[in-house]
């Protein structure tokens, strides 16, 4: 063999064997990046959301001619959110698109927000404000998530080189394609894709507090607590991760319209949190009404006072991820502009939120029947 | 840009080499050298731009400098001696500015109790090696062994790229010819043929081999704080085999390259593994920093001419300089330290006449060399000692479950079964990686040895595409990967 022959043949034939597996993910596109999912079998969707959501935000609000006008943002208290009951309620022919993550921090959320965002195709926006917004130190990464940056790049080339040349993607895409995959990542219903309640109520997580034992357990570590609404009404909170993560993102699409809601925490959780993170977490509340005042497009919605939710533990299955009907509640004053926070009301709101947290020396556990 | 990179494999190299030769093609043979400097300073520039002036001035200072002392181009009234003096400190200075000054600073504040503040300085990449290039060509040039060399070609000496970062250390001597010879100016498909062929060897050294026993020792070395018998030997072997895959994996790939622009890089190392004492493992091991310790070290400070006892200091310090010339830190001196009593105690020995059974010298020399490892790895003297405790069985002997049932009748001596914490190291795979690395170091030919009798084949042909395409697979496809799946861990 000649040498010119040689060094043809290894160039050649080495790098033709090594883009097969990239050209197998490119085909089969398991997070439909590029292109609709192509398999054997029905499309499916991957549970590992941080990948998923640019998939999907591609697919339907890129690529799709469908009316994907709305868009659930947030973490794991909006993921049991169901689009389908978003578009009949809305009931105006659009369709809604969930991007919630689990433990998404605000960094993450920016930038998954920033891509949903510029198709243009977005009129309005659900998205929770949980804990991580509230403190400025909070580490941008959820150490149990790696958000996938560069699958967010615009960088084309750094975007495939993660993609395609992915051994994980390489194995999930022949998996896709024949239809036999790991159940536990992927899902076929993506109207319940990373819909947990289901799951947490097979596994009687929410039954936890029915014991007289787990309850005393509750009781034991609340907190003697008189919160006074002087207090920090006068302080001056500095909330970094929402005016870099939140209000700026507002600012920049003033057509799109921003629905923010407070989780409804358990009262419980109030009167076993920390003293000086509780005035964070009330005055957060006078924070956005102000902000809801200067921008037109921010609505501000509150919970905190529907006494039948926070003040039953029923409707939790820790300090504050509530059940999916609560879900469903927060759904239809959002879209009714009901339990709006604004100046007008959110002193009196605030008073009556302390003085629930400050009266609850109890917890109870009743059964709702729904 | 590491040689195991993607933006160097797929983009650096062949960009280089295309443009390198179009250049050649159209007769453009200064203009392709200032591109292949360019090239190479911009590789120098991909880690951290500021240190590039750095290279610049030293490659400027050190030109004029050798060219002053040769008398060749500029014709100086100083002592020339004392020219070599300044010019052997400046280049000790920057070096030991960059790389010993927080190492003294920390040693005089715990010896005199003082709070001087440590410098924290990057170490600029390369340093080592372009400073030992430099002093070797001023002390040829006061020698006059030097020609009157072009300064494209000298600074193409100091920053061609292949040798730029890791070595080998090469020698103007053997460089500067081969840039000035218009026979390597053209495309010469057997150097790319053997050059691909090589490369594909490292890389598969140092991606597949190494990066697969580093695991280990970290692991050993960082991660725990307590190791068994066989946990502390798994991990000094890892290291011993880490290392010298990843370097001679890394030298290789260097040759590989180099060979694709018709340049040959000296070769670093010879099966140092196969070494039957430990003079015969510093011929084989790192053999171009060997050469210049011996010209430019032991031989100036008189080698083995000025009596027995001298001769072994020489030898003994130039070992504790080697060691230091590694890393700034006391692991390194005693690592250093531990090769030249082994030295001293190899030439004792040769003088007395002695021989000894080869398998024995064999195991004598690899265990040794395996153990003084231990110190040039270890980050503290802690680490080491670690290590050594758990090796020399002071930590206990624990087995494996399979074992532990076969060898029950040994618990009484402290021989225990692994308890689920303390299993660390996957001992079925770790074992056969042993045995196959092993056999291979021992049994096998060199790549350098592969190299020189390489003729294109069919088998050469497969054996280069799947070196090449299981090294590809781990750099593109395994580094990328879906987080672990943690089912909604909030």
């Amino acid at each position: 063999m000649k040498n010119k022959l040689f060094v043809k043949l290894t160039l050649i034939i080495t790098l033709s064997i090594l883009i097969i597996p990239a050209l197998i993910v490119f085909i089969v596109d398991p997070i439909q990046l590029y292109h609709d999912q192509i398999s054997l079998k029905k499309e499916k969707f991957f549970q590992q959301q941080r990948h998923q959501n640019i998939g999907l935000i591609n697919k339907f609000l890129k690529r799709s001619d469908e009316k994907y006008n709305n868009i659930i943002m947030g973490t794991s208290m909006s993921e049991n959110f169901r689009p389908s009951k978003f578009e009949k309620a809305l009931n105006n022919n659009e369709k809604v698109l969930k991007l919630t993550m689990s433990g998404g921090r605000p960094l993450e959320q920016y930038t998954l927000i920033e891509k949903a965002l510029e198709t243009g195709k977005v009129k309005k926006v659900f998205w929770d404000l949980h804990t991580y917004y509230l403190y400025s130190k909070i580490s941008q990464k959820d150490k149990n998530h790696d958000f996938p940056y560069k699958l967010y790049s615009d960088n084309l080339f750094t975007q495939g080189l993660f993609y395609l040349f992915n051994r994980d993607y390489v194995k999930n895409s022949i998996d896709v394609y024949k239809g036999k995959v790991n159940w536990g990542e992927w899902t076929e219903n993506l109207d319940k894709l990373n819909f947990w309640e289901d799951k947490d109520i097979k596994r009687k997580i929410f039954r936890k507090y029915h014991s007289e034992k787990n309850l005393k357990k509750l009781n034991d570590k609340i907190l003697n607590r008189e919160v006074s609404f002087d207090e920090f009404w006068q302080k001056n909170y500095n909330y970094s991760n929402i005016e870099k993560y939140v209000i700026n993102v507002i600012k920049k699409y003033p057509d799109v319209e921003f629905n923010i809601y407070f989780p409804p925490y358990s009262t419980w959780f109030y009167r076993t949190v920390k003293y000086q993170d509780l005035g964070r977490f009330l005055y957060v509340r006078k924070f956005m009404a102000e902000k809801s005042s200067q921008l037109q497009n921010l609505k501000v919605f509150g919970f905190d006072n529907e006494y039948d939710i926070v003040n039953n533990i029923y409707n939790y299955k820790d300090y504050g991820h509530f059940r999916s009907y609560i879900n469903d509640f927060i759904m239809e004053n959002m879209i009714n502009d009901r339990n709006q926070l604004n100046l007008a009301n959110v002193e009196s709101y605030l008073k009556n939120m302390i003085d629930n947290i400050n009266n609850y020396d109890e917890i109870y556990f009743k059964e709702i029947k729904k | 840009m590491l040689f195991n990179s993607i933006e160097f494999i797929f983009v650096f190299l062949p960009f280089t080499f295309f443009v390198y030769f179009l250049l050649l093609n159209k007769r453009l043979v200064v203009g392709s050298k200032a591109f292949l400097v360019f090239a190479s300073l911009f590789f120098y520039s991909w880690w951290n731009i500021v240190y590039l002036p750095l290279i610049l001035s030293s490659m400027l200072f050190n030109y004029v400098l050798g060219n002053s002392l040769n008398g060749s181009k500029y014709n100086v009234k100083v002592s020339k001696k004392l020219l070599l003096v300044i010019g052997i400190i400046l280049n000790l200075s920057l070096l030991g500015y960059f790389k010993y000054a927080d190492f003294f600073i920390s040693n005089i504040n715990f010896a005199l109790s003082s709070q001087i503040e440590l410098l924290k300085l990057a170490l600029p990449l390369a340093i080592s090696f372009f400073t030992f290039q430099q002093i070797a060509y001023l002390v040829d040039s006061y020698r006059k062994e030097t020609k009157e060399y072009d300064f494209l070609n000298y600074a193409l000496f100091v920053t061609f790229f292949p040798q730029l970062i890791a070595g080998p250390i090469v020698h103007h001597k053997e460089m500067m010819p081969q840039f000035a010879n218009v026979k390597n100016k053209l495309i010469n498909y057997k150097n790319i043929a053997v050059g691909i062929f090589i490369f594909s060897i490292g890389l598969f050294k140092k991606v597949v081999i190494a990066d697969t026993f580093a695991v280990w020792a970290t692991k050993g070395f960082d991660k725990l704080d307590y190791l068994s018998f066989f946990e502390a030997w798994a991990t000094s072997l890892s290291y011993t085999f880490q290392l010298y895959f990843d370097f001679s994996g890394y030298c290789d790939m260097a040759i590989g390259a180099a060979l694709l622009f018709n340049i040959r890089l000296p070769i670093n190392f010879n099966s140092p593994y196969k070494a039957l004492d430990i003079q015969d493992f510093w011929r084989r091991w790192h053999i171009t920093l060997s050469r210049f310790m011996r010209d430019y070290i032991y031989i100036p400070l008189g080698g083995n001419r000025l009596g027995k006892g001298r001769g072994y200091f020489n030898l003994f310090i130039v070992a504790v300089i080697s060691g230091f010339w590694h890393g700034a830190g006391w692991t390194f001196i005693i690592w250093g330290a531990m090769h030249g009593f082994a030295l001293v105690i190899h030439r004792f020995w040769k003088e007395l006449g002695f021989e000894m059974n080869k398998i024995l010298a064999w195991f004598i020399t690899f265990n040794f060399v395996n153990i003084a490892w231990v110190f040039f790895r270890a980050k503290e003297w802690e680490d080491a000692v670690k290590i050594l405790k758990g090796m020399f069985g002071l930590n206990g002997v624990v087995l494996n479950d399979r074992f532990a049932i076969i060898f029950n009748y040994l618990t009484n001596i402290k021989v225990t079964s692994f308890v689920e914490k303390s299993y660390k190291f996957n001992f079925d795979i770790t074992i056969i990686w042993y045995i196959l690395i092993t056999f291979y170091i021992l049994k096998f030919k060199n790549s350098v040895e592969l190299k020189d009798s390489f003729n294109p084949s069919l088998k050469i042909l497969s054996g280069t595409v799947i070196l090449m395409l299981i090294s590809l697979f781990y750099i593109l496809y395994m580094q990328n990967r879906v987080s672990e799946f943690l089912y909604f861990d909030f």
